[in-house]
């Protein structure tokens, strides 16, 4: 459990908040390469943190992210025309370039210096494999791009996509980081999902529902191991990383492709799920992309132009109550990532965490909001970087192994749980 | 017209959550596994009427379960003290024997009382006590915690309302 006013310090994202402050240390995705195709494209609503933001990309091909709404009378950007070197507001043609500087106020004397005076907030914004990412802090204190292994990968090797989801961004991220109710919540698509299916490890997870967690802290976040019996009294270990302040990568199962999220706040009710899978030494087949394509493993079918799910709170995620009685799925939703997101959204926008009941499997949870409140308050108190901006902290990857018992995962999996460009995976 | 879950989900809607409390109180015991641990466990327990805790060596004459006994009565005596309780928590400082755990773990099988392991770092300890440390304790533990310092403790016990 939380108290109230924890609750309040790790669910509150925007201006002025620790944990917003926190988040504003970090490159976060914004947006997805593809929203942004071409120069002088459409401009894009970006809603990040609370704060109301324009995507665009000039002739130049430089990316813009500012305040959505023009500085003369406030009419959003949206309807602004893309041309040349910024973004012209269709009311009166301000123009704007991709800095948020002014750059044109046709009713005023170029030479009376007016339009230097006027600058919307920007933020930076840079493509890194498929996603656009940005910076949203003080810019003295940007860091150096990310590293993470599936954006830097070559493109053949790697797929992403988002999912907009109606709650908290943390009670979306506990789910990335609680490998207990895999083996119930997604019990029937362990075995089908052609992204999950055939992997030595799910007989270990369907064949020990109550595992063991031990988490430890890593440099950039925490380590959650969950352990299973496996044969002749050695465990299978499932690690998951979690990274400050919100990614998270699940364990492989055989050979399938790594996957795992982004979590990010879109406003305190709301949040994008940045869903990724790579293979760190092969590309994708046809096969699986055509899977992650079409929804399948941690990625959603989505409703035509847009980042909206099919199945959705709207249409009661097209709840099937025969599928559910026959097994086929176990919450009867269908898809891996909706049933995880039926069930957080069903918690409400913002959980109420006072009356929460953890148990030992809630470990790896505990120790995450422990650490974002630490590194918070560390922040705001006394200026400390929090983990997750160092890049060594980036160069992360989960694993799946089976140990004797005598073997603590983090020393006899040190190399797997370290991310090396081309090296194979660790995976059962 | 919405749908059950969109209307169900309205900030407007968690208004109207039952607010009767949803569990009772839990009684956790705290254990020392070793001498070095032991200041801290007391401490932890100072000021929370639900937190118990369980002397193993501080020689208190009424402490049945003290190290210095005879097994067997240890034994009763900790099954006894396990009655009323809905969670041990060990605590151990890496790089240490912990001779209790076994005894204690058997005693809370048979109670079937969850058993939460705190493993402290001790940087004075070579690594190596760390990992036999863990080895030692992890077949007993529910939930086994490999803790960088002992605020976490704190905020763990608060956590699982104990």
């Amino acid at each position: 459990m939380l108290t109230k006013e924890q609750n309040e310090l790790v669910s509150q994202t925007g201006p002025g908040t620790q944990m917003g402050r926190l988040f504003r240390s970090y490159w976060l995705p914004a947006l997805l390469a593809e929203e942004l195709p071409e120069n002088d494209c459409p401009p894009v609503r970006v809603k990040l943190l609370g704060e109301r933001l324009i995507a665009f990309r000039d002739s130049s091909g430089n990316y813009g992210l500012m305040d959505e709404f023009c500085a003369h009378r406030g009419v959003s950007l949206w309807f602004g025309r893309n041309e040349g070197d910024g973004l012209r507001c269709p009311y009166h043609g301000w123009k704007f370039d991709h800095t948020g500087q002014c750059i044109e106020v046709p009713s005023e004397p170029a030479a009376n210096g007016f339009c230097q005076k006027i600058k919307l907030t920007a933020y930076p914004m840079v493509k890194r494999g498929d996603i656009l990412w940005t910076y949203m802090g003080p810019a003295d204190q940007q860091p150096p791009l990310p590293v993470w292994e599936f954006c830097v990968v070559p493109s053949e090797q790697t797929f992403t996509s988002k999912r907009f989801q109606e709650s908290n961004w943390l009670q979306a991220l506990e789910g990335g980081i609680d490998s207990s109710h895999v083996s119930w919540l997604h019990r029937g698509d362990i075995g089908h999902d052609p992204l999950f299916k055939g992997a030595k490890g799910n007989d270990y997870n369907m064949g020990d529902l109550a595992p063991v967690f031990e988490v430890v802290q890593s440099d950039g976040g925490l380590y959650i191991g969950a352990r299973r019996n496996a044969e002749d009294g050695n465990y299978y270990w499932r690690i998951t990383q979690f990274v400050m302040p919100c990614f998270t990568m699940i364990p492989p199962r055989g050979d399938h492709p790594m996957h795992g999220h982004f979590w990010v706040p879109i406003d305190d009710e709301n949040c994008w799920a940045w869903s990724y899978d790579f293979h760190p030494t092969r590309p994708l087949s046809v096969v699986e992309r055509t899977a992650m394509m079409a929804g399948k493993g941690v990625h959603v079918v989505l409703q035509p132009g847009t980042y909206h799910s099919a199945a959705n709170k709207d249409n009661d995620y097209l709840m099937d109550r025969n599928k559910q009685k026959l097994g086929m799925t176990y919450s009867g939703v269908d898809g891996i990532a909706m049933q995880d997101a039926s069930l957080q959204e069903s918690m409400g926008p913002i959980v109420d965490r006072t009356r929460e009941n953890l148990v030992g499997t809630d470990n790896g949870i505990i120790m995450a909001r422990m650490r974002l409140m630490r590194a918070a308050k560390a922040l705001a108190e006394k200026g400390t970087v929090p983990p997750g901006v160092d890049l060594a902290h980036q160069r992360v990857r989960s694993a799946a192994m089976i140990l004797g018992p005598d073997q603590h995962y983090k020393d006899a999996g040190r190399e797997a749980l370290t991310s090396v460009l081309g090296t194979p995976q660790t995976t059962v | 017209m919405l749908s059950e879950s969109a209307r169900a989900t309205t900030r407007q809607e968690a208004r109207f959550r039952v607010p009767y409390p949803n569990s009772r109180p839990r009684i956790a015991r705290l254990v020392a596994l070793d001498r070095a641990s032991e200041p801290f466990v007391a401490h932890l327990t100072r000021g929370h009427d639900r937190r118990v805790f369980l002397p193993l060596w501080g020689g208190e004459e009424s402490t049945a379960v003290a190290m210095g006994r005879d097994a067997g009565e240890r034994a009763r005596a900790l099954v006894t003290a396990l009655d009323a309780t809905d969670l041990v928590v060990m605590v151990s400082m890496s790089g240490h024997d912990n001779p209790a755990a076994s005894v204690i773990a058997d005693a809370c099988r048979l109670r079937r009382v969850p058993v939460v392991v705190f493993v402290l770092d001790n940087p004075s300890r070579p690594a190596a006590g760390l990992s036999d440390t863990l080895a030692h304790l992890r077949p007993y533990a529910t939930m086994l915690v490999r803790a960088a310092d002992e605020a976490y403790v704190e905020d763990m016990l608060g956590a699982l309302r104990v």
